[in-house]
């Protein structure tokens, strides 16, 4: 019984890697020529940029080149860094608009005074909370996609963070508002999973659980400040 | 083996019967993830299943993951997972197959056979380098394109988070998986065993990061986590297809 299994196991691998020997040249060849396909070389006659038709693009493709510029700057102090990502982070951010998503039903119960303080606690939060993921930047970059319109004013944009090593790409969508004009950020959905929602889903349940009641989840703010 | 699968079988009966007994105390106000109703009627004992998951991944999963990220070089992680990834392809056609995605079986089927031979039995994914991306998939995501919904949102002991469908469909692939099946019929359960363990630890260092942002900047972790976690099975049914993938629709408050 054993012996048959080994003598399988032997012819198995005999023509494994009989059949691999014979193939691994093409096959690889071909997959190498699929690493590298044919448009690369028609780069080197044009200037080497992908070229971004839409508004929305460009402003993604803008905003992750200046972050990276003095996220990769040795130049600058950690603290520089971080005043200058949270100064981006405010003019490329609507936190207002998705402070008041993640609020969802309870912002119309909340009073003005209630709400003006959610504000400025949740923005503090969310520059806050970008800070310290970018802190961890360590040679990424943001390669822009496709692009799509939804509704009248918002463009979801694609993107993917590449690792310098050859590590997995993450895929980034980008909901892009334009208001007025001028291009704002409102939603990161980060393989699939929406900031804004998944922010919305806490703090309900925050203040669910607290009785219904907003103070319950500024309580939470407060204490992050 | 029949031990085995005896007392694998009383795991499930124990935790039907919990859950059972947790569904007794619960009325409460629906859950949303952007339009989709989330139904957790035994929130109660998931969020205490949670807390033992988190004190067990506290001392166990989680410092293991940190110790097998810091001891071995990043090229070996991504071989491993490369060839854990590669051993799941004949559950993943299966399931193109009775998904009906022609296109997604022809892939996987040319990533297998191409990384199987030309990148050394798995460890390389040279058809991804070739644009042939790995793309999960298990029998939870068919049952949803048949149309079953997710059904109560349940937390497995060790697990972690699952739906009852997407439960149910873990059971399926893992019973039906054909090298579990060969592993078990030539009495190598060792390798079976082997490759469950490495498996996750693969998924736990893989979600390293993730899971520790979450719990940083959560103030409820376990609503946080069940909206993340509803929202990537939802990407994943979706194939990740970027015109159904685009997050929630978000009004305009001016």
């Amino acid at each position: 019984m054993k012996n048959k299994r080994m003598k399988l196991m032997s012819l198995l691998t005999l023509a494994a890697v009989l059949i691999g020997g014979l193939s691994l040249p093409s096959i690889q060849a071909q997959a190498l020529s699929l690493a590298h396909p044919a448009p690369e070389k028609t780069i080197l006659i044009s200037t080497g940029a992908k070229e971004l038709k839409h508004g929305a693009q460009k402003f993604i493709d803008n905003m992750g080149k200046r972050a990276i510029e003095f996220l990769g700057n040795d130049a600058l102090s950690q603290s520089q860094k971080e005043a200058k990502f949270k100064s981006l982070l405010r003019s490329s951010f609507d936190l207002k608009t998705i402070g008041r998503f993640a609020l969802g039903r309870y912002w119309r119960s909340a009073t003005p005074a209630q709400q003006k303080e959610y504000n400025r606690l949740f923005e503090n939060m969310v520059v806050r909370v970008y800070a310290t993921r970018f802190n961890e930047y360590s040679g990424q970059t943001l390669d822009i996609g496709t692009f799509r319109q939804d509704g009248a004013k918002d463009t979801i944009v694609t993107s993917y963070i590449v690792p310098p090593d050859g590590g997995e790409k993450i895929k980034v969508d980008w909901r892009v508002r334009n208001k007025n004009g001028a291009y704002k950020i409102v939603d990161v959905i980060i393989e699939g999973v929406s900031m804004a929602l998944t922010q919305r889903s806490d703090f309900s349940s925050v203040i669910q659980r607290g009785g219904g009641d907003i103070s319950a989840l500024l309580v939470h703010l407060r204490k992050q400040q | 083996m029949t031990k085995n699968r005896f007392s694998f079988c009383k795991y499930i009966c124990v935790l039907a019967l919990a859950f059972t007994l947790a569904a007794c105390s619960t009325n409460k106000e629906p859950i949303y993830v952007g339009d989709l109703e989330v139904q957790d009627p035994y929130e109660g004992f998931n969020r205490g299943v949670l807390e033992f998951n988190e004190g067990v991944d506290k001392v166990l999963l989680e410092p293991v993951a940190r110790g097998y990220r810091a001891a071995t070089p990043k090229a070996f992680r991504y071989a491993l997972r490369n060839f854990l990834r590669n051993l799941k392809s004949p559950i993943i056609i299966g399931n193109q197959l009775l998904q009906g995605d022609l296109e997604g079986t022809a892939n996987s089927t040319a990533r297998m056979i191409i990384n199987t031979l030309a990148g050394f039995g798995g460890i390389l994914d040279l058809a991804a380098d070739g644009g042939i991306e790995y793309e999960p998939e298990d029998f939870g995501q068919t049952l949803a394109t048949w149309g079953v919904g997710n059904g109560p949102y349940v937390v497995i002991p060790i697990i972690g988070p699952s739906t009852t469908r997407d439960s149910a469909g873990m059971l399926v692939d893992a019973y039906v998986d054909p090298l579990r099946l060969y592993l078990f019929n030539t009495n190598q359960e060792g390798w079976h065993y082997g490759r469950l363990g490495a498996g996750v630890l693969d998924q736990r260092e893989e979600l390293l990061d993730v899971l520790d942002d979450l719990r940083k900047n959560s103030f409820d972790y376990y609503a946080a986590l069940r909206s993340a976690y509803i929202q990537r099975r939802q990407a994943l049914i979706r194939d990740e297809n970027p015109e159904l993938t685009a997050g929630p629709a978000i009004p305009d408050y001016e």
